[in-house]
């Protein structure tokens, strides 16, 4: 018995580590980052706070700092920071313009390199400065909250493709693919609305897809999707169509690819009289029609940019062995494609 | 002087040797042996853990064969074939090996928690507590020691489980095209698989312990395969979640898979998983020093007591001095060379050796 | 010879002087009516029964025709009556509520008339081992009674019953009961052993028995199962264990046993077996649940903030903001309060004791909140766990696993999750060397018997239970013999 509690004080004494109690500790949600105007420090960081008040109402707080690390940022915060800051909690990662032009490689390694961060953080591109994105209002819930459930909720039911911390990863590190994410834009000080998405060429953002793009860019980059689009018919009758499962099948011939879409839809809005069989057959091929015709628009803007965020030469490469990037880089630049599609219309709600 | 049997009370039935040989191999390895594999082979790796499985039942079937013949463990077939004190001066070397191997474990799996949890735990205090932990269940006798093997790889067997969320995360189509590689390389990366495979060969060790060893062969078998698979599955998981160069900067592989885990109480998962290979790497640490002790035991005639407490002194004494990322590197490379030069040379070669001395002494008998 | 005549008196004047002092000893001397014989009766007034020497023994013995001292064996309606030539006996004889008989005329022979007075409980319901159905009959203090119930419920002479007399001044009567052609012979031998070999002076009650013949006196774990019911006792000595029965005490004790026999309530044979297992179930979660949520709520706190949901965040923040104790003192002073409230709960007669835990729990809960001593999350978590704490069918199992939430709680503070698991590590060994009677006691879980599980964590049906359990290595491990399977019938046959 001696020798137990002997044990027990030794270890206490001497064992002890570090404790991050958690109403002890300022837990970073959220960071945005900017070019510096100081061309000395790299980057200028808006880092997320949450205060919790007595009826769980939420207070936002932003610190902000420069530095050419992101450490010299954490360090510059918690100079201002009441409490030790710590990054486990981030949920999102917002890149200015100007940031994600220059490239965003260090600090994807350094949340990366962090064992804190976890795989599921959303980072995202904004159109304007990603400090005034950070410093609205939004929701009752705080902002990082609200930023990554619009999100979250977007990708799981609307025309965002797949994305986080981790994929971006993949596809950045990915051979023959190239990494995108979706854009936020900052409309009012209590709301943020997605502009659409950036294109990256390596870590360097070259482009950007708008809003109305987004449903055929999902259905070419996601194997499965849903999303919504509208179909205007001859008589400028219109038809909400969602996707309820779609499904992409991409085939790599010598210098040929060729992209079968798969849609299994359901029309939730009709402006016409009667939706009849043939409307409903003519809602199909007008759909079929539009995405071929805008998929195959998108490919060539993509090839034109010498992008591939759909990831074709992976595709190529897992049907060839000894397979060689450099050389698929040119004969990327003359790939021809096709896009067929295949919409199918399998309800049409209560009432005909 | 003539080998006491072991009482029946002490031994094991035969199936428990699954446990003990699975509990063995699956270890601090799984945590980032995809990396490893996958810089030679590429995403081709898997293949090679396939043939490693498949080496490792030859040399399985040899231990036993060699249990078999002289019907005990490495002590004596030490003195079947090259006499007694040759024999056991040859046993002097494992007796290092299993320290050093012990010691490697423990200090990679501290780094593991300085690195993801506590960057501050104190290197020494943290094996002091593990290592008291340890002479508990060694003292218990080798029934305790099977049975931390057992709840060692029962209790966490969920983990397995919570890969699955990797999955959602993953393209298959990383693995594509198969046979990407040159058999070289394969046969490379089929080597480097051999370090997480070890630890099958703690059989020969503890082959008088078992009950019926004739039926538990089988168990050992069943073992490997199940250990193979495991590995095999984990790393196609793996290499579907990451993209290739992504992977060779992963560390710890199977950590920062964890990372996608999400559950409705659980944020974050990597921190309860490493938690958990607590109770995974403990039956590792446990047999070894069992191993190490009960040669020092057959060795030096001393009590068994006497060698845990020594083994796990030695341990400790020199755990503070291995600090730095590249000395615990070195300490894993030397190791695994120790294991693969023992268990894929040595043991082969004394399979040869107790067989030439079978025919021998039948001769001479004749 | 004259020498030793004296010598005897001398004896027989050693145990009368230090009696006489008592006010309770008596002697009196009688002559019998038809043969003028003068007898003695001497006995303890107060461990004898009046009415046996008033009605029994004396109007027989003045007035029949008494001789010799063998005449008392047809003359005294009364079974235990025993004649013996040595002196040394009658001290004990007479403590044990015997009346002793002497004749003048026959000086060396004594005689012994059993005459106790036994004072005896009514049979109540059992209180600490309740079921809703089944037999509501309980073990009261006398063995002679705890007796019939078993053999009431056993009636086969298979059912064998050894008696000892341990404790050198309480002279305890325990007797030792397994079934002769199951139980196994060195589990028998090993308790016989161990009981003789008990030495302590005064055994009132079966748990001293239980601490003395553990395998391991220094673990907090109860390895032999006290029970009140009889129907449980019945059950268990059926499928081969063993049961101690002490005088006094109202417990009686089986062994061996294992560590999930612990958490079945005897209930569960009353029950479908799809819903005891569903209960039995319920109850290692309870104990698992008990035992772990206070230390993770303390890990979780002081060093995994990662780990929390982002929605639970802001409860918790704002639940601790005002308080001034980090998580570990907290947990423990809520941890305290409870096992206080539980204490004083334990000791208070009933109907006070009801008051203090709905006062205590509600007013001190809520003022501790209100004043900021403790978060009204952990307030839920703690009453919680004391809740389930008590769903163990065995209340001394409950103990047990309240004083295990303290070690899980030190090395939470210390390294957080990892701490625990360290923990659990130690609790698993501890279990695992643990034995009892020197079967493991961790069974079937470990070593694993796939077919002991059909009773430990989930009870399967009766018809599954053919066979007794392998670790007890019964000398008869069949139960029933499985009739041949009917024939599959298809539907409507």
């Amino acid at each position: 018995m001696k020798k137990l509690t002997l044990f027990c004080l030794v270890l206490l004494l001497s064992g002890c580590v570090e404790k991050e109690i958690i109403d002890d500790i300022n837990i970073e949600v959220g960071v945005g980052y900017d070019l510096a105007e100081d061309s000395k420090d790299k980057y200028r960081g808006t880092v997320l706070f949450q205060e919790f008040q007595p009826d769980k109402s939420v207070i936002n707080r932003t610190f902000s700092g420069s530095g050419k690390l992101r450490q010299d940022l954490l360090l510059e915060v918690t100079k201002q920071s009441s409490e030790p800051v710590v990054t486990g909690g981030m949920k999102i990662a917002v890149f200015g313009p100007d940031v994600s032009r220059a490239g965003i490689y260090d600090l994807i390694d350094s949340f990366q390199r962090d064992a804190s961060i976890g795989a599921r953080v959303f980072v995202a591109t904004s159109e304007g400065k990603a400090e005034d994105l950070m410093k609205g209002e939004y929701g009752t819930r705080g902002n990082s909250t609200y930023i990554y459930n619009l999100i979250q909720h977007n990708i799981a039911h609307r025309d965002i493709p797949k994305t986080n911390l981790h994929i971006l990863a993949h596809d950045y590190y990915q051979k023959g693919k190239d990494p995108f994410l979706p854009q936020l834009k900052k409309v009012s000080n209590d709301k943020i609305e997605i502009f659409g998405i950036s294109l990256f060429k390596d870590d360097k953002e070259v482009d950007s897809l708008p809003v109305k793009d987004m449903f055929f860019f999902k259905l070419l980059v996601d194997k499965y999707s849903e999303g919504n689009f509208d179909v205007k018919l001859k008589k400028g009758e219109l038809a909400a169509v969602k996707s309820i499962r779609s499904k992409h099948d991409i085939k790599m011939s010598d210098n040929h690819a060729s992209i079968n879409i798969k849609i299994e839809g359901i029309i939730r809005e009709y402006t016409g009289d009667e939706l009849a069989t043939d409307v409903i057959g003519a809602v199909q091929k007008n759909l079929e029609k539009k995405i071929e015709k805008e998929c195959l628009r998108l490919l060539k803007q993509f090839q034109e940019l010498g992008i591939d965020p759909i990831g074709l030469g992976q595709m190529k490469k897992s049907k060839q062995r000894d397979f060689d990037y450099k050389k698929w880089e040119d004969e990327y630049k003359t790939l021809g494609f096709d896009v067929k599609c295949n919409v199918e219309i399998e309800e049409t709600g209560i009432i005909e | 002087m003539k080998e006491q049997p072991i009482p029946e009370r002490l031994q094991i039935s035969p199936f428990l040797v699954f446990y003990l040989v699975m509990s063995m191999q699956i270890g601090i390895g799984v945590l980032g042996y995809q990396r490893i594999i996958a810089m030679d082979a590429g995403y081709d790796a898997w293949i090679s853990i396939l043939f490693t499985g498949a080496c490792v039942h030859v040399i399985v079937w040899m231990i036993y064969k060699i249990g078999e013949t002289v019907g005990g463990d490495i002590v004596t077939a030490h003195k079947y074939v090259v006499g007694n004190f040759i024999g056991k001066a040859i046993c002097f070397i494992f007796i290092g090996y299993f320290i050093i191997y012990c010691l490697t474990i423990v200090r990679t799996f501290i780094e593991v928690i300085q690195v993801w949890m506590f960057p501050e735990i104190s290197t020494f205090w943290f094996s002091f507590g593990f290592m008291i932990l340890c002479i508990y269940i060694v003292f218990g006798g080798f029934r305790t020691v099977v049975g931390t093997a057992f709840f060692g790889l029962v209790l966490p067997a969920y983990l397995l489980l919570t890969f699955g969320w990797a999955i959602k995360f993953s393209n298959f189509y990383n693995l594509l095209p198969i046979l990407d590689h040159s058999i070289k390389e394969l046969l490379t990366a089929s080597y480097h698989m051999s370090l997480s495979l070890a630890g099958f060969e703690i059989i020969i060790f503890f082959y008088p312990f078992i009950k019926e060893p004739k039926k538990s062969q089988k168990w050992a078998h069943l073992a490997v395969l199940t250990t193979t698979l495991i590995y095999t599955i984990l790393a196609i998981i793996t290499f579907a979640y990451f993209s290739e160069d992504q992977l060779s900067r992963q560390i710890w592989a199977s950590l920062t898979m964890w990372k996608i885990v999400e559950m409705p109480f659980v944020e974050r998962f990597e921190y309860i998983g490493i938690a958990n290979w607590n109770l995974i790497i403990l039956p590792n640490v446990c047999i070894s020093i069992w191993v190490a002790s009960r040669l020092i035991k057959r060795v030096f005639n001393i009590r068994q007591k006497v060698g845990v407490f020594f083994v796990a002194a030695a341990v400790l004494s020199v755990i503070s001095f291995v600090d730095t990322r590249i000395k615990i590197n070195m300490l894993n490379k030397y190791v695994g060379k120790m294991g693969f030069a023992f268990t894929f040379i040595y043991i082969p070669l004394l399979f040869a050796a107790v067989m030439i001395a079978k025919k021998l002494k039948k001769g001479k008998n004749k | 010879m004259k020498n030793k005549r004296i010598k005897e008196d001398v004896q027989h004047k050693e145990w009368e002087k230090s009696l006489i002092k008592s006010k309770d000893f008596k002697k009196i001397f009688y002559y019998n009516q038809k043969t003028n014989v003068r007898f003695g009766l001497t006995f303890m007034a107060t461990l004898i029964d009046e009415n046996i020497i008033q009605d029994g023994i004396l109007p027989n013995l003045l007035e029949e025709e008494f001789r010799e001292i063998e005449d008392i064996k047809q003359l005294v309606p009364v079974a235990d009556v025993q004649i013996c030539d040595d002196p040394s006996l009658i001290e004990q004889k007479l403590l044990n509520g015997y009346v002793m008989l002497t004749v003048e005329t026959e000086l060396k022979h004594f005689g012994f008339i059993a005459a106790q007075k036994e004072i005896v409980r009514g049979l109540s319901q059992p209180e600490v081992e309740f079921s809703v159905i089944g037999p509501k009959e309980a073990f009261v203090e006398s063995m002679g009674q705890n007796l019939n119930l078993i053999r009431k419920r056993l009636p086969v002479k298979e059912l064998i019953v050894e008696e000892f007399t341990l404790g050198s001044l309480s002279k305890t009567s325990i007797a030792m009961l397994y079934m002769e052609n199951i139980t196994n012979e060195d589990n028998i031998n090993t308790v016989r052993q161990r009981l003789t070999n008990v030495k302590f002076d005064a055994i009132t009650d079966s748990s001293y028995i239980v601490q003395l013949i553990s395998d391991n006196s220094n673990s907090p774990f109860p390895q032999l199962l006290d029970t009140e019911r009889p129907d449980r006792v019945a059950g268990i000595l059926a499928e081969g264990k063993i049961a101690i029965v002490v005088d006094g005490s109202p417990h009686v004790l089986i062994t061996p046993t294992t560590l999930v026999e612990f958490f079945s309530s005897f209930e569960d044979y009353f029950l479908n077996w799809l819903l005891s297992s569903f209960f039995r179930l319920v109850r290692l979660f309870a104990v698992a649940f008990s035992i772990l949520v206070t230390p993770i709520y303390v890990a979780t706190l002081s060093y995994h903030y990662e780990l929390i949901p982002k929605d639970l965040l802001s409860t918790l923040i704002t639940s601790r903001r005002e308080i001034p104790l980090p998580p570990i003192l907290e947990a423990l002073f809520l941890e305290l309060t409870i096992e206080l409230l539980r204490e004083a709960g334990a000791r208070l007669p009933t109907k006070v004791g009801q008051t203090i835990g709905i006062v205590g729990g509600i007013v001190i809960g809520t003022a501790s909140v209100e004043a900021g001593l403790t978060s009204n999350v952990l307030l839920i978590i703690v009453a919680l766990a004391a809740l389930a704490s008590f769903t163990t069918p065995v209340y001394r199992m409950g103990n047990t696993i309240r004083l295990l939430r303290f070690p899980f709680l030190f090395f939470a503070e210390l390294w957080g999750l990892l701490g625990i698991v360290f923990c659990f590590c130690l609790l698993l060994t501890h279990l695992m060397r643990l034995t009892s009677l020197g079967r493991p006691f961790l069974e079937p879980i470990y070593p694993p018997r796939v077919t002991d599980m059909k009773d430990a964590i989930i009870r399967l049906p009766f018809e599954k239970q053919s066979k007794r359990p392998i670790f007890l290595r019964t000398k008869n491990p069949i139960r029933f013999s499985k009739k041949k399977a009917e024939e599959k019938k298809d539907i409507d046959e």
